[in-house]
């Protein structure tokens, strides 16, 4: 009855009830009111609940399915995260699915041609050139894996083939963060969560642009604004940009700065008697050096040793005014204010990223700001799994899943038993972080590489010297679109894409989501998961004795409820399976050894995602944890205890304050390159655009690659918006479209150019120093010289 | 003919002037209103002009920020990829 009556609907009435629907849903959620299943339903469409394909934030969607096709996507009520809002990427996520130039059969470069092939003779190449020197082959993937997929990746790199070399694209966005979350309370992830977004009086954005880059959580605090509440937000950053625009106070300072504005905050706290003492003397030591390790020191060795902090020295080396300096520190001394401090690019892509997350934790724990609803330090992340993925599995080059390092054996012999291998399977040494890894293929150290899910050819940094080099080695790539790394491949395989399968993503705020296989993958493109099993299952046929686990079984042998083997690296048998939750409950046991504890599968098919760790309370239901380290929420903490590092480094349930310097920046303008260049994201596209260039819309919003200029820098130089720029740093040289007084407008002296564009590679430009103890590269200052063409 | 969903954030003051100027808007209907906003629904000849909807959306006195919270483009779907994408 519902399909005649809607196959004999005019396109008019259609429209009209989809408008209405629409309405409603967007009443729904602007009211709180609501109701799952209220919604009128339309013959054949069916909504799923899945997390957003992009950004960290982990926005649930529903995903409007008919005749196996995405049709629709609007935000997801229920979604504690977004509850019903989404961006402009995020409404438009159905849409990359289908540009027209998805890849969709494996090619194989033959007389320097890329030509179509079979999957079986794309697997046999494959697996063929591993087993000539597993050794020196490394697998390179991102924060856009699924969980399973990175899991899947561990096991057959580091598990399998002895091999140590896999590491994510989230070495060069979060890896800073993860560091400074180590040497500071001895684990990854923070302790707050999207909560004490609706909880902070002040809102301090550290070289973050909201606004553009996390727009749904942007929302979250404008939002109350709009309700009435009172929330301030200082914006502290080297450009003004949409943030800055629902910004109280801006406070722009020179890049680098950052690190004495922070020291100079603590000093003027300790200078005046306004800190937390109680706080500090119960949750804190102090430690001194410049390395993960440090030696300890007193409050007061650290007390003077941030006497070189005064205003006036902050003020010379930042470029701030003092004024704007006691601002921020009256607002950590103020015993009832309740402070939030977000952080993401801008503090971890920098040279000293791991002492910037340190000192912005010491300033939380100077004024006893943390662990308290609204009151906390919190790093966003930038990629939909770059927690669940990269951090919690732990695809780093030094990382074994659930917390553990390659470099302990204890650690070694832990997942070596959980995986079922032989002892000594897994080498101690840690493999080649991303900037090394691909210096290393340059140099023919490495001879081949594996990448998933990322675009390194566009994305890594001082991208001139890398591109000859790569096409000399053996290159698999797996993907959607063509991209600039495709183009360098030997062979790429065409993968299938967010709900095109089964997956799990963790977000910024340790939430686990849960999503399935909604529509076929287009043409002959298959899951990354299945291919990494697909080549090792033909490894194990080839021979290859790492392919098999210490009972003489395949290495990825799951079986079903009989007992049987699954023949899993068949497709016709993966695509029956859900292997993602057999993959997943293999997993979970590695999460609960440094307390990550991840919520069982079925809990999250329930759920809008659980913060973990995720345990039984007494009743037996499944209880998610809001606030990491604080008592009566963690249910690690001892009671008593108000805040306990569980993980601190001396095992006595405290944290570090670190003495890190200001440190000049490894590159400044000269007179040769006046001027400092910054590279970034925007509101319309995801990472180098290879999806959302796709999307037409999102392609017409942002069509190209700009240079920002400031007016005054402008003015002098005689450009105009519109004109041709040449940019020249003592890498390489760009032309790009000038803008000016546009969206944003960097600070004098400086030049903001977006990385999205394939067709304009900034990174071509940008220099490849990195933080020494995280590895991160500097993608936000290097010296540029700016000509009109 | 796509139609888009948003919620404008506006203050409750705000609502009233912001209902006016939509009075006359072709293919625009406001719906549900609540302290932080109002919920509008947008039909458009084609996404080009969804688009631009966004923006004359986007820059009407009083609304703070425009919030799409929900796209349907069924009918438009044989039409999305490359168009234009410099590769």
């Amino acid at each position: 009855m519902k399909e005649t009556q809607a196959a004999t609907w005019t396109a008019a009435s259609r429209r009209e009830f989809i408008k209405q629907m629409a309405l409603a849903f967007a009443g729904g959620v602007l009211t709180g009111h609501w109701i799952r299943g209220a919604e009128p339903a339309e013959a054949g469409l069916a909504w799923h609940k899945a997390p957003c394909r992009f950004c960290g934030t982990g926005c649930g969607v529903l995903v409007g399915v008919r005749n196996g096709r995405v049709v629709a996507v609007q935000g997801d009520p229920e979604n504690p995260v977004n509850r019903g809002l989404l961006c402009a990427k995020g409404y438009h996520a159905g849409l990359a699915l289908y540009g027209r130039d998805r890849l969709t059969t494996p090619l194989i470069r033959r007389n320097g041609r890329l030509e179509p092939a079979t999957w079986e003779e794309a697997i046999d190449r494959i697996a063929r050139e591993l087993l000539r020197s597993p050794s020196t082959f490394a697998f390179y993937g991102s924060g856009q894996w699924t969980i399973c997929e990175g899991f899947a990746v561990m096991k057959f790199m580091k598990g399998g083939l002895g091999n140590n070399h896999v590491d994510p694209n989230a070495r060069l966005c979060m890896a800073s963060a993860v560091v400074g979350m180590l040497t500071t309370y001895g684990v990854d992830e923070p302790s707050g969560c999207y909560d004490d977004f609706d909880a902070a009086d002040t809102v301090i954005l550290w070289g973050n642009n909201m606004a553009e880059m996390h727009p749904v959580l942007w929302s979250r605090i404008v939002d109350r604004r709009t309700r009435g509440e009172r929330v301030e937000i200082i914006d502290v950053a080297t450009r003004r940009t949409r943030s800055t625009e629902e910004a109280d106070h801006y406070i722009e300072f020179r890049p680098q700065g950052d690190l004495a504005i922070v020291n100079g905050i603590c000093h003027l706290l300790i200078r005046s008697g306004r800190y937390d003492r109680a706080w500090v003397e119960r949750h804190c030591h102090f430690r001194k050096g410049p390395d993960a390790e440090g030696e300890p020191m007193t409050f007061e060795e650290f007390a003077r040793w941030l006497e070189t902090y005064t205003p006036e020295y902050v003020v010379k080396v930042a470029g701030v005014r003092s004024d704007q300096l006691q601002l921020l520190a009256d607002r950590f001394a103020d015993p009832t204010r309740r402070v939030l401090s977000l952080w993401c690019m801008g503090v971890n892509q920098h040279t000293r990223g791991t002492w910037m997350n340190n000192l912005l934790y010491n300033v939380h724990f100077l004024s006893g700001k943390f662990g308290k609803p609204g009151s906390t330090a919190f790093s966003l992340t930038g990629q939909p799994s770059a927690c669940g993925t990269c951090r919690e599995v732990g695809t780093l080059a030094h990382a074994l899943p659930g917390g553990r390092l390659v470099a302990n054996e204890e650690h070694r012999r832990q997942c070596e038993e959980l995986w079922k291998l032989p002892p000594g399977r897994i080498p101690a040494k840690p493999g080649y972080h991303a900037v090394a890894m691909f210096d290393a293929l340059a140099r023919g150290e490495l001879t081949g590489i594996w990448i998933q899910v990322t675009n390194p050819a566009q994305s890594l940094p001082n991208l001139h010297k890398l591109a000859d080099r790569l096409r000399e080695r053996f290159v698999v790539v797996s993907d959607v679109y063509p991209t600039a790394t495709t183009e360098l491949a030997t062979v790429v395989l065409p993968s299938a894409m967010w709900v095109e399968k089964n997956g799990l993503y963790g977000n910024s705020e340790r939430r686990t989501q849960q999503w399935f296989r909604l529509v076929d993958p287009p043409g002959q493109a298959r899951d990354d998961l299945w291919q990494v099993i697909a080549v090792a299952r033909r490894l194990y046929e080839l021979g290859h004795p790492g392919m098999k686990d210490r009972d003489g079984e395949f290495l990825f042998t799951y079986k079903d409820e009989q007992g049987r083997p699954l023949e899993i690296w068949k497709w016709e048998v993966f695509r029956q399976v859900n292997v993602s939750r057999l993959m997943y409950e293999e997993y979970r046991p590695f999460t609960e050894m440094k307390r990550y504890c991840l919520a069982p599968y079925e809990e999250l098919v329930k759920a809008r995602g659980m913060r973990w760790p995720v345990v039984k309370d007494a009743t037996g239901r499944w209880r998610e944890t809001a606030r990491r380290f604080v008592e009566g929420e963690d249910p690690f903490v001892q009671p008593g205890r108000g805040v306990e590092f569980y993980w601190g480094k001396l095992r006595d349930g405290k944290a570090f304050i670190w003495a890190r310097p200001y440190e000049p920046p490894p590159e400044v303008p000269d007179d040769r390159y006046p001027f400092w260049l910054c590279t970034g994201r925007v509101l319309e596209h995801w990472h180098t655009g290879t999806m959302t260039r796709r999307v037409p819309q999102l392609h017409r919003a942002m069509p190209g690659a700009y240079v920002e200029l400031h007016p005054e820098d402008a003015a002098r130089l005689g450009i105009r918006t519109g004109d041709r720029v040449r940019l020249r740093t003592r890498r390489g040289e760009l032309v790009l479209p000038a803008w000016v007084g546009g969206r944003s407008t960097p600070a004098r002296g400086s030049v903001f150019v977006p990385f999205f564009a394939e067709e304009a590679l900034i990174n071509r430009l940008t220099l490849d120093a990195f933080c020494p103890l995280s590895k991160e590269p500097d993608y936000k200052k290097c010296a540029v010289a700016v000509e009109k063409v | 003919m796509p139609v888009t969903a948003y919620i404008l954030l506006c203050r409750t003051a705000d609502q009233e002037r912001v209902r006016a100027a939509l009075a006359g808007w072709e293919g625009v209907e406001v719906g549900a209103a609540h302290v932080r906003g109002l919920a509008v629904v947008a039909v458009t000849p084609d996404e080009a002009a969804a688009d631009a909807m966004r923006e004359r959306l986007a820059g009407l006195p009083g609304v703070r920020e425009v919030v799409p919270v929900g796209h349907y483009t069924e009918e438009d779907w044989d039409d999305p990829a490359t168009n234009g994408v410099q590769r």
